[in-house]
Formats: C-alpha cells, structure tokens, sequence
C-alpha cells in the first residue's frame, strides 16, 4: 500500500512538472504542441490525478504538499497527545483495579488504536488519522509492556525493548507507517547495542553512556537499509535515515564529549580521534546521498558536520579571540561554506 | 485476514510471556518477611491532579559509604569478582582517571534482617567502639525503639537503624 501510494505521488509530481513546464514553455512561445492536442493530454492528467488522489490521497499541487507536511505535524502532536492522556487516565484509575483488569485495561488501548487504524487505513481521504492511531498504538503498547513489567515487580529490561520494537515493525509494515517504523527501528538498536553490555555483565542503560555498541549498531542498519527493498521500497529512507540519525549524531556526541567512548584509550585521547573521524565520515556521507538524490540524508550529514565545526570552533577559539574578531571569523568560514558547497552542487550536477 | 494481526499477537504475546515469566518466578512455596513501618515506608504523592494512583513504598536501608567501612564489605576480591580492575592502589595519582572511567557492572544485592551479622554489630555497639561515629551517619532514628537492622549486602553488611 505504501509502495502503491509512492508511486503513485511520483506520478502527480511528474504530471505536475510538466504542467509547469508547458505552461512556462507557452509563455516564452517555445512550444511546439498544438492547443488540442496539450488540451487531450490536459484532460486525461486531470482525470489520473483525481483517480490518484482518490484512491492514494496523493497531493497534486505544491501547495498540497506543504499542507501535507502540516498535516505530518498535527499526527505527531496529536498521537503524543492522546499517548499521554491515554497513560495519565490508566495511572489514574489503576488504584482500585485487580491486576487481571489492570493488565486488560493496559492492553485494551493499544488494540483499541490498532481497530482505528484498521478501520480507516483503507478509507478514502482518512489516511492521516489511521498514520495518527498508529502513533497511538505505538505509544499506548510500550507503555504498556513497561507497565505490566513494573506491575508484576520485575526489573526493566532491555528485553523488553524487543517485543516494543517488534511490534511498532509489525505495524508500520501493515499500511506503510515511516515514522512509527523509524521509532521501532530506534527501540530495536537499543537492543542490540544492549546485548553488548548485558553479555559483559553492565547495566544495559550504559547503552547511553558509551555510545560506540550503538553508533556501531546503527550504522550496520544504514548499510544493510538497501537490502530491505525486497520488502517494500517505501522502508528504504526511514530505515537508512534512522541509522544515520543515531549513527552520525552518536559520532558527534563522541567528538564533543570527553568520557563517552568505551575505548581503552584516555578521554582526551578517544575525543580526539572522533574528532578526526566525524568531519571525514560525515562528508562523504554528505557526498555520497547527493550523488543518490537522498536530499533528506545529505541535509542530516551536513547541518551535524555544521554542529561539529561551531562546537569545535567555539572549544578552540572562544577564549583566544576578542568577541568581534570571533563573530568575524565565523562569518568569513560561513562564506567559506557556501562557497565549498555550491561548487559540491555543481559538480553533483554534472556528475 | 486483517494486516495488523501480527502487530496484535506480538503484543499479546509480549503481555503474555511477562505474565508467563512472573508466574513461573512465584511458583513454590512462598517464603515470607514480615517487615514493619520501621523498614518499609510509604512513598510518593498521591493529592496532586494528574499523580500515579498507585501505593508506593519504599524499603529503608544504611548505605556503608564510608571508604574504611567499604573496604571490609566490599573488599578487592569482591570487587574483582563482579568485573572491576582492582590493580591501581587508591592513592595513586591516576587512580581517580582510571576508576572514574569503570563501566558499572551488574550485581544482586541481599538484605539481612536480624540475622547473625546483627549480632556482631551489636557486640560492637555494646563495645561502644563505633558507637559515636555510627550516629552521625545518615540513618532514620525512632524514638520508640533502638535496635539494629543489619542487612548483608554483597557479602557483607549494611545496616538499617529502627
């Protein structure tokens, strides 16, 4: 379904470039179309726009497209909305329930999302709201996997991150879900970076204080990314983007802060060869999506390589210059910047 | 069939299988610990609009952080035992760097109550040997009472005042 519904949205976007472009083509009085025959293919692009966005919710204009983005928005503010009213009224009510209904109320609002979701994936024009009670379904089953653990009195495991994971993969693979398979896929490396303490007898939540299991973890998921694509096209991008969110951001965290390393090495030593790694990693990530078209990928490696460069900056230079000579200097690399990058677009371009 | 029935049996599965795994953890005959309001007190506020319903408690305990005490708790062979290097001696220059920088490791912690290492603690109460030093420690006093809760804990002891 979502592999349709992309399709589908390439469709539009190319009907909508060459409307653009024939209309842009007329008013410089280049186009060799007849009137008729631009009117025959202007009809049935009208007709296959509305049979796209009937049955794919497609957006046909560019205004469709950042309304759609708006609409992405209010999926996320309103499932973390109803997340939370729905894990305040549980806690509520909780006190004066037997553990048989306690457990059967936790599981009741995440099947109850799930029926939503089932219910208006397949409608017409509702596919916002079945995008929003999979947010919800998400949320409302974590918690509960959490609180039935608190709830029979056992330790919080990073066990558990594999059942919450799978089930957020299991619901976004049913109707093409990105962002819940992205948090999913964030729960799953979690797990799999825990093992890496649990099995050397550390408490898993060094996950977050050592980062390089997870950075490691994450980047294993950016490269296998592609292979999935058996599994449908769709979950390609988010898969890819959130190995790149952790793996590069966990990058920037070991370039920056002293002490978040697992390697052998003193503090100062291991930042040290982050911060020689981080520049190098991230601009080939950055050049390697642009040569893909993955601009979302490359707008990622570059504003964390931009992260990296101010934090460098600031650590070298704050202290070294007078407050003028430093805003300065910093302008004059942002020239710099724009310079280097416009010459990477042209040489992508002509690539 | 519906494309969320797998989404579903995971998750009744994972419900399941926590319930399964609590079941067969409190299989057996049950051992119980009677404890009082002197080592268990209720925790957490329950008036405020939106708060967690449920009653908490929570258990009162002695931490031994003392450095001198530690040492005959916790000496370095238990330490070596759950994981941690132990070469460096404390005093050393770089000791801070280097156990500063040690992963915590993982390890079960058993309480005592009223068991034969309160008895020798109240021996050497009676020999008033630590008794000074021992009141100043961060411990919950009761008028009504002046017993001692020793409770072992990675082999040794801690103690918990009543």
């Amino acid at each position: 379904m979502a592999e349709e519904r992309e399709t589908a949205q390439r469709r539009a976007d190319r009907v909508r470039a060459f409307r653009e472009e024939i209309d842009a083509l007329r008013a410089e009085g280049a186009c060799p179309i007849a009137d008729a025959e631009l009117a025959a293919v202007r009809d049935h692009h009208d007709r296959l726009l509305a049979d796209l966005a009937s049955r794919f919710d497609v957006d046909r204009t560019a205004h469709g497209r950042q309304v759609s983005l708006g609409l992405r928005i209010a999926t996320l503010l309103g499932a973390g909305a109803f997340v939370a009213a729905l894990t305040l009224l549980v806690l509520r009510v909780w006190c004066g329930l037997g553990q048989p209904a306690q457990v059967t109320l936790l599981c009741a609002a995440p099947l109850a999302a799930l029926a939503v979701v089932q219910v208006t994936a397949e409608r017409r024009g509702l596919r916002d709201i079945a995008a929003l009670f999979a947010m919800v379904a998400l949320g409302t089953a974590w918690f509960a996997i959490g609180q039935t653990a608190t709830l029979l009195g056992m330790p919080f495991s990073p066990l558990l991150f594999w059942p919450a994971a799978g089930f957020g993969i299991a619901v976004a693979m049913s109707y093409g879900f990105g962002l819940v398979l992205a948090l999913s896929l964030g729960a799953l490396l979690v797990a799999v970076a825990s093992v890496f303490f649990v099995s050397g007898g550390v408490p898993w939540s060094a996950v977050f204080e050592r980062l390089e299991p997870l950075v490691g973890t994450a980047w294993m998921l950016a490269i296998v990314a592609p292979r999935a694509e058996p599994l449908g096209n769709w979950l390609v991008a988010p898969a890819r983007l959130t190995g790149l969110v952790v793996g590069l951001g966990g990058l920037l965290v070991l370039a920056a802060v002293e002490g978040t390393s697992v390697l052998a090495l003193q503090p100062s030593s291991a930042r040290l060869a982050y911060e020689c790694v981080f520049p190098f990693v991230s601009i080939v990530v950055t050049w390697q999506r642009l040569r893909a078209h993955d601009p979302a990928a490359a707008r990622l490696a570059g504003t964390l390589l931009g992260c990296f460069l101010l934090i460098r900056y600031v650590d070298w230079f704050w202290d070294l210059l007078p407050g003028w000579a430093f805003f300065l200097v910093l302008g004059a690399l942002s020239l710099a910047a724009i310079g280097l990058l416009q010459r990477a677009r042209s040489r992508v371009e002509h690539a | 069939m519906s494309r969320l029935i797998v989404a579903t049996i995971v998750l009744l599965g994972a419900i399941g299988g926590l319930l399964a795994a609590a079941s067969w953890n409190r299989g057996g005959d049950p051992q119980v610990l009677t404890l009082s309001e002197r080592e268990v007190v209720l925790a957490g506020p329950w008036t405020t609009r939106d708060a967690d319903t449920r009653p908490q408690v929570r258990i009162r305990w002695q931490p031994r952080e003392d450095p001198l005490d530690a040492r005959l708790w916790l000496p370095d062979v238990t330490l070596r035992e759950l994981g941690f290097v132990t070469g460096l001696p404390a005093g050393a220059p770089e000791a801070r760097q280097v156990y500063g920088r040690a992963l915590p490791r993982t390890a079960w912690v058993a309480f005592e109550l009223a068991g034969p290492d309160w008895q020798l603690m109240e021996q050497r109460l009676r020999m008033g040997a630590s008794r000074d030093t021992v009141d100043q420690e961060n411990t919950v006093s009761c008028p009504s009472t002046r017993a001692w809760i020793p409770m072992r804990c990675g082999g040794a002891t801690t103690r918990a005042r009543s």
